[in-house]
């Protein structure tokens, strides 16, 4: 059927956009990913700052535990070394992704 | 023997236990002060080295890095550059890294060695990261960083001689770190500190696991919501049930107190104003001691076993919805014990618009004072009917003005928002601390400090207001066969009269009016003072000798006492909490608009009440 050769291929095209861009938002419970880029703009300057102070930055790897209640899941409890943190949503997603199995093994740790 | 005394600074990532290591080190010789011009607390305290000689020791704000984000990490950064007016810069740092999350913390510990003054790591908190399953190297740890490296366990004094110890010999040989560990900026910085971390671990196991295991039921999107308000039903529950065989027994005794009083002194001016004024006045409001220590008790449980982190993380998308975060959620949870702590709490709030809405707020929870008020009342007024199973009327009134409480700050909290405190959304970022068994000799320290400044507070204003309301009700003395009552006669009678047309169009008598001037000191002064007017206009012994709610019953109509309800779940009534407005925001602007806006609302509240009681015909 026509319709469900379409539904396939934008399957396909889910995952694969999902493979290469994800926001930290999106990032299944329980899975570990490394963060691949974080819009500054979007935040403001000082949360931006505390962001950072807590290691969340480009090239940590991160995973979420928690969500938030019932609706709107937010916010969002993630895990970051040995540290948890709590963010909302919105800053999540401004936190891009990079899935850690589809990192290339040779890509230099935290290129910069 | 010479006078100088080197000064210590404890610096270190907030919840790394610098306070645990403070208290430890300088036992109760510890000194609060404020930084000159801004509301950072300055925690000191005198230690001595082995051989006795004294030292000063100073416990920082936690901060993440020399880049502060605030008025407390800004303090932390000035004093180590030595910078910080009224401060002389340290001679020595105490480092504290807490040893289970060390790539976190080394961070800024790396940012401080390359200031280059002497300086001693305390590895804390090693019990918990052995209860995790990791195993550290502390001499590989100070190889690497180049300084003293001492494994402490700050809460049970272990390592404290070892620190002091290592602290000495580098301050005498005033070894800066050896290694040169400048890195410009932070993402080095981290990088070199999961190297240096990675070495210091000899073995670990799955991090965290207790604490995300907790959290895997406390923090359940359904478990968790229903285990929080589960919760706050007991505490409210405990405050009311546990407190009332205690609080009968300090009646008892006041009432003892006051039958061997009149015994005692001969009858006059002085007998008057021990049993009238004193026992009558302090006796009323020392007796919700017991609700007092239980409310703090849970609200520093909560504290020590890490669950109130968790708390505010399940209520952030309520508060969001008002334009706050979860954060204000625990300054707002400890105005239901004190609006005082609660205030001073927001100080963990970075935003400025959602710490100062959240101060504006604070006085709308109800606090403890205003529970003498509401129970007398309540009990006088509302039939102890039942209204179903296990839930009786009086309590349903008084969960209602909780509530009422609740739903007002929300309301204000929201227009606050959008008109004087506007601005953008702000976020809700917290580092959620591992779950720990609370520690009973803490929780006591704690409880012991709240106990005893309720009581200071018992024994202070409220004792010198009840002795000049007595004495201004007591005098002028009314003329022998005057239509007037003693306490409509007496100075404070004509002082309330001038107050009297203004609440009189909702309901409050003279004596009422009466009431509300000295309770300006404290919300729990109203009850004092109501109970020591007419203890004064009693014409026998028999009469005086009658509870204050019967009396009131006899003496208020019930919309009247409504009203009055009502009237204190706005009402500003706290010298205290203004005080304490005026010192976090720095100056009168925000106090003079608290006291505004709440006594507005507070007369429109109890208005409406009033008004609408009587066109029902209650
Ligand atoms: N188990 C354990 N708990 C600690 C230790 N040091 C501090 N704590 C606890 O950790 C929490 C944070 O400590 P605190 O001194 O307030 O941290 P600060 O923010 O650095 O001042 C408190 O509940 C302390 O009781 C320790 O060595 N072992
Ligand atoms: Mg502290």
């Amino acid at each position: 059927m026509v319709s469900q050769e379409i539904a396939g291929v934008a399957q396909r095209i889910l995952i694969a956009v999902r493979n290469t861009i994800m926001l930290l938002d999106q990032l299944p419970t329980g899975q570990r990913a490394e963060i691949a880029a974080i819009d500054w703009s979007v935040l403001p300057s000082d949360e931006g700052k505390r962001l950072r102070a807590l290691g969340v930055d480009e090239g940590a790897s991160v995973t979420i535990r928690h969500r938030g209640i019932f609706f709107g899941r937010d916010p969002i409890a993630l895990s970051i070394g040995r540290m948890t943190v709590a963010i909302r949503r919105v800053h999540a997603r401004a936190i891009t992704l990079r899935p850690l199995e589809a990192v290339p093994a040779d890509l230099p740790e935290a290129a910069e | 023997m010479t006078l100088h005394q080197p000064l210590i600074a404890l610096v270190g990532n907030p919840n790394a236990g610098k306070s645990a290591l403070f208290n430890a080190l300088t036992g109760a010789r510890q000194k609060i002060a404020n930084y000159p011009g801004v509301t950072v607390e300055r925690k000191s305290g005198r230690f001595s080295f082995a051989d006795g000689r004294p030292g000063e020791l100073i416990d920082l704000p936690g901060s993440y890095s020399l880049d502060p984000t605030s008025p407390d990490e800004a303090v932390t950064r000035d004093v180590v550059m030595g910078c910080q007016a009224g401060e002389r810069q340290p001679e020595a740092l105490i480092i504290v890294l807490d040893s289970a999350n060390l790539d976190q913390h080394l961070v800024f510990a790396l940012e401080l060695l390359a200031l280059g003054l002497p300086t001693v790591v305390a590895l804390n908190m090693v019990d918990l990261a052995e209860r995790d399953g990791l195993t550290l190297d502390p001499a590989r740890l100070a190889a690497d960083l180049g300084v003293p490296v001492i494994p402490t366990v700050a809460v049970r004094r272990k390592g404290l001689t070892e620190l002091a110890a290592a602290l000495d010999t580098v301050i005498l040989a005033k070894q800066a770190p050896h290694a040169p560990l400048g890195e410009p900026d932070m993402r080095a910085r981290r990088r070199r500190a999961e190297t240096i971390a990675h070495a210091a671990i000899v073995s670990q196991t799955d991090s965290r696991r207790w604490t995300d295991r907790a959290d895997g039921v406390l923090l359940h999107p359904f478990a968790g919501p229903i285990i929080l308000f589960a919760l706050l039903f007991i505490i409210f529950q405990a405050v009311f049930s546990w407190a009332s065989p205690f609080a009968d027994g300090l009646e008892a005794g006041a009432a003892a107190l006051s039958e061997f009083a009149s015994a005692v002194i001969p009858e006059g001016f002085f007998r008057s104003m021990i049993v009238d004024g004193v026992i009558a006045g302090v006796g009323s409001v020392v007796v919700f001691l017991p609700q007092i220590i239980i409310l703090f008790f849970f609200i520093l449980l909560m504290e020590a076993t890490g669950y109130m982190a968790r708390a505010a993380f399940i209520m952030d998308r309520m508060m969001a919805g008002v334009g706050l975060s979860g954060r204000s959620f625990i300054p707002l949870l400890s105005s239901f014990a004190c609006a005082i702590p609660g205030i001073m709490a927001t100080r963990s709030i970075s935003d400025e618009k959602d710490r100062l809405t959240t101060i504006l707020i604070a006085p709308l929870m109800t606090c403890s004072a205003r529970l003498p008020v509401y129970t007398v009342i309540i009990a006088a007024f509302i039939p102890s009917t039942a209204v179903g199973p296990g839930i009786g009327m009086q309590g349903l009134v008084l969960f209602g003005l909780y509530v009422f409480g609740i739903i007002g700050a929300m309301v204000v909290a929201l227009v606050l928002r959008s008109t004087v405190a506007k601005g953008g959304a702000s976020g809700f970022l917290m580092e959620m601390p591992k779950y720990q068994m609370p520690r009973i000799a803490d929780l006591a320290m704690g409880l012991w400090q709240r106990a005893w400044l309720f009581l200071r507070r018992a024994g202070t204003i409220i004792f010198a207001v009840t002795i000049g309301l007595w004495l201004l009700l007591t005098y002028p003395q009314v003329p022998e066969g005057s239509s007037m009552s003693q306490s409509e006669y007496s100075a404070a009678g004509r002082i309330a009269g001038v107050l009297e047309p203004v609440v009189a169009p909702i309901g409050f008598s003279r004596d009422i009016a009466l009431a509300l001037i000295p309770a300006m000191a404290a919300r729990e002064v109203a009850v004092s003072a109501l109970a020591t007017t007419y203890a004064i206009d009693a014409p026998d012994e028999e009469t005086e000798a009658l509870a204050l709610g019967e009396r009131l019953a006899g003496r208020w109509s019930l919309p009247t006492a409504l009203a009055f309800l009502a009237w204190f779940v706005f009402a500003p009534q706290c010298i205290s909490t203004i005080a304490v407005t005026k010192r976090e925001t720095n100056g009168w602007k925000w106090p003079i608009f608290m006291l505004t806006y709440l006594f507005g609302l507070a007369w429109v509240a109890a208005g409406i009440t009033f008004w609408t009681a009587t066109a029902l015909g209650l």
